[in-house]
């Protein structure tokens, strides 16, 4: 039989009432969860794994990953509208989504980021299908040199986003860098500046951070500043939409950020966010228009929202394919199967064709009902930024309490995130830009775990880096991008200035 | 009139004996892992065995970090009423590694629903054919042959230390910073000669036919499994075991205590669980319920007691 007619089969099986319903729940749930700061798709994904678990494997397995895929769509909304992130993979879409709202673009920008999200999310569906066991054998080809040379890579784009002021960009990373190292260190078990006290042996949780950093300290801001009227007035429905200018500038994009998610999406970690801060690097470093971001730039919102959707489709394939849920959500999905004695691993599609393509076909339908859903939504939602700052704001403020407590329950983040907003606040005032700091946070973590197991799997012999053709080939390629995006940039800087 | 006292008093009564038996309301578990790790696999399994005896939900709540510590601290701080119970797989040297003042004295223990044996493994390519094989090749090259473990600390990474204690050699640890999933990656890509692992998250690798098992620590061969040889079989006296114990806040009333350590015999001793045991490649022990199983504890401390002491992860 061949793809298409396993594919047939599968829209038959994922069009089965159970199934559907199963799918519909998820991704509204999903969507919810994007919403909400604080709960993510994991602690969602935790809850409703009991009562997946009733309706038999396949629809248990569409309905936790509706709720994963679900929450990367909904995730841009509150950044978009009122500067919080509504997911750690949203964060870098409040940089220009909020600047837009501010010009009264909000519409514009929730109608791109659902349109780029559901195209990245059908483009990785369509490279699951196709690739899924050549995509999960070269995953398992990658060792700790490998990911170490990776996140090298990752690491070097990101540095480009550190802001206007190079110094200023470093020291922000390295702040993210210590604020990642407090806690019970993962490798050795060893506290580190927990100062004794129990709670701080969790960590500083990235959540509240990011939403005290753009939240509160925007919530600060404009409480200081003398009161204007809304830049926004009432919107008409021509205006919800992007117009020409806006969606010519959002293709590239969106599909530029489809595959730089799929590829970040085979890595350990947290691969939506990783991607998503990549995209936004890579069409800053190659946008004619880079002064532009920051201020508002379609291609900062088109960019990330895509990379982030297509990369939890392709983080399905090492826990599909090889059995290893290389991404914390991934191994809820993992519970979900295991419990109905369904063991995800190189078999998988061949001895379970019916939930592997049942599952596929139920992706392409909650992709399809998510854009249905949340496009409507964007007139609504676009009517939250008219509202007036003395009435948004305490409302912003008590969203950022809720959302910080509900990461973990713990009121120490509530302080996290308040102690966060003022710092925020005072940093921005000062001319340093927040986005280095939660890159530094982000890939800190990952950067420290990698270079400590390689140097462990090294044993001092330096050599054997020789050995690893791969690993090799992604180091050269960090000089190749450096070079690639300072002649690229220039190249369409000189170009952008010629039309 | 009478017969509306009558009858209320008729109900009233019918209300309160259903006051009085435990349980009345849903009974909160604390998993002091991530969602999705193999206790959190294991809890979920066991409570729904146990939701069908006791007639009531269990709410499963997951609080992971610092080798379950911070989890079994919520758990000290709860009402000992039979509504809030914590799993975790390091109770009894937590006060040894110096995460948490307290012991499994200091909880009262329900059971101990699974013993898992530790799985030695390496990549099917691999030259080595028997645990001789390896051991000899790692004694004559001190350093050089790399184990995977998980982090410093938790269950495998332990005997992996133990493995190198009794047998001499000297391996090239390579410590991950998580749970056996990073085991499984290295192992089946080859990028790690050996490892110690639990049998379920390598079981997709091992079917594949990527990652080939050498031994198993348990005493005697694991029912359903007869062709892994154990280690002590093999001349390697390790027997070691990784286990997931239930516990309560100390001083359950002792009709709850007593209900709970018979129910927890009960579904252990099951067929149903019997079952999910021997497909996963573990092992069920009913009697390891209550005191037996707070005695089982004490031993399994003992026995790692020194294997912590001389790495210097004990606390003075």
């Amino acid at each position: 039989m061949s793809g298409i007619e396993y594919l047939i089969q599968g829209f038959q099986v994922a069009l089965a009432p159970t199934n559907l319903l199963a799918c519909l729940v998820g991704v509204v749930l999903g969507t919810m969860v994007g919403v909400l700061p604080g709960l993510g798709p994991i602690e969602a994904m935790a809850i409703m794994l009991p009562l997946s678990i009733r309706y038999g494997p396949l629809a248990g397995l569409i309905l936790l990953a509706g709720v994963w895929y679900g929450a990367q769509y909904g995730g841009s909304t509150t950044s978009i509208l009122v500067n919080i992130p509504g997911e750690a993979s949203s964060v870098i879409t409040c940089v220009d989504g909020y600047q837009m709202t501010r010009k009264g673009r909000a519409g514009a920008a929730l109608t791109v980021s659902a349109i780029g999200s559901f195209v990245a999310g059908t483009i990785g569906i369509i490279i699951l299908q196709l690739f899924a066991p050549p995509l999960a054998r070269a995953a398992l080809s990658f060792g700790p040199i490998e990911y170490l040379a990776v996140m090298l890579l990752a690491f070097v784009a990101l540095c480009t986003l550190g802001g206007d002021n190079p110094l200023k960009g470093a020291l922000m990373i390295a702040f993210g860098a210590f604020l990642s190292t407090i806690g019970i260190d993962r490798i050795a078990g060893v506290q580190r500046f927990t100062m004794g006290i129990p709670t701080m042996m969790y960590g500083i949780n990235f959540i509240p951070v990011a939403v005290g950093l753009f939240g509160i300290a925007e919530v600060i801001r404009i409480a200081l500043n003398p009161y204007a009227p809304s830049p926004v007035k009432s919107i008409r429905l021509r205006e919800l939409y992007p117009n020409r200018e806006e969606s010519r500038r959002s293709v590239m994009p969106i599909l530029r950020g489809s595959f730089i998610g799929a590829f970040f999406g085979l890595l350990p970690g947290t691969p939506a966010v990783l991607a998503s801060f990549a995209s936004y690097s890579v069409e800053k470093s190659i946008s004619p228009r880079k002064a532009e971001f920051g201020k508002g730039a379609i291609e900062g919102v088109a960019g990330p929202e895509s990379a982030n959707n297509s990369a939890v489709v392709i983080a399905l394939i090492p826990l599909l394919c090889l059995g290893i849920p290389l991404a914390p959500v991934a191994a809820l999905l993992l519970a979900g199967l295991e419990m109905h004695n369904v063991t995800p691993g190189p078999l998988f599609i061949r001895d379970n064709p019916t939930i592997f393509w049942g599952f596929i076909a139920a992706m392409y339908l909650g992709n399809f009902l998510l854009l249905v859903l949340n496009l409507p939504l964007v007139g609504l939602f676009a009517r939250v930024a008219t509202l007036r700052p003395q009435v948004l704001m305490p409302i912003i403020g008590i969203f950022c309490l809720i959302g910080s407590y509900t990461t973990r329950m713990a009121i120490f983040d509530v302080w996290v995130m308040i102690g966060a907003g003022v710092v925020g606040f005072l940093l921005t005032r000062l001319g340093f830009s927040m986005v280095p700091l939660v890159i530094g946070m982000v890939l800190g973590n990952i950067l420290e775990d990698n270079l400590r197991v390689t140097i462990q799997w090294l044993n001092g012999e330096i050599s054997l880096i020789w050995t690893r053709p791969i690993a090799l080939t992604i180091l050269a390629l960090i000089p190749v991008y450096v070079v690639f995006i300072r002649l690229a940039g220039r190249k369409v800087l000189k170009s952008g200035v010629s039309d | 009139m009478l017969l509306i006292f009558a009858i209320s008093v008729f109900f009233f009564g019918i209300l309160f004996s259903e006051v009085s038996a435990y349980p009345d309301k849903p009974i909160k578990v604390i998993i002091c892992y991530e969602a999705g790790s193999a206790t959190d696999l294991i809890g979920r399994t066991f409570f729904q065995h146990i939701e069908k005896e006791l007639g009531q939900p269990f709410m499963i709540v997951n609080k992971p970090g610092a080798a379950s510590a911070l989890g079994l601290r919520e758990l000290l701080e709860a009402k000992p009423d039979g509504y809030t119970l914590g799993m975790s797989c390091s109770v009894n040297v937590l006060k040894i590694l110096g995460h948490l003042p307290y012991t499994h004295r200091d909880f009262d223990v329900i059971g101990i629903p699974l013993l898992t044996g530790s799985i030695l493994a390496v990549p099917s390519k691999s030259p080595f054919q028997s645990t001789k094989a390896l051991v000899e090749h790692a004694k004559a090259n001190p350093g050089k042959v790399r184990m995977s473990t998980t982090s410093k600390g938790a269950v495998f990474w332990i005997h992996a230390r133990y493995f190198e204690r009794l047998t001499g050699a000297k391996f090239n640890m390579i410590i991950n910073p998580g749970g056996a999933s990073f085991i499984a990656t290295q192992l089946g890509g080859g990028h790690a000669d050996v490892g110690f692992a639990a049998y379920k998250p390598l079981q997709s690798q091992i079917e594949a036919g990527n990652i080939r098992i050498l031994g198993v620590t348990t005493e005697k061969r694991v029912q359903g499994f007869p062709n892994w040889p154990t280690l002590k079989e093999q001349g390697y006296d390790m027997v070691v075991t990784g286990w997931a114990g239930i516990v309560a806040p100390k001083g359950l009333p002792s009709d709850v205590y007593r209900k709970l350590v018979s129910i927890h015999a009960k579904v252990a001793g099951s067929k149903g669980w019997q079952d999910y045991c021997t497909a996963t490649g573990t092992m069920a022990y009913p009697e390891y319920a209550g005191e037996e199983a707070a005695k089982f504890l004490d031993q399994d401390a003992e026995i790692q007691r020194p294997i912590l002491e001389e790495i210097g992860a004990v606390q003075k």
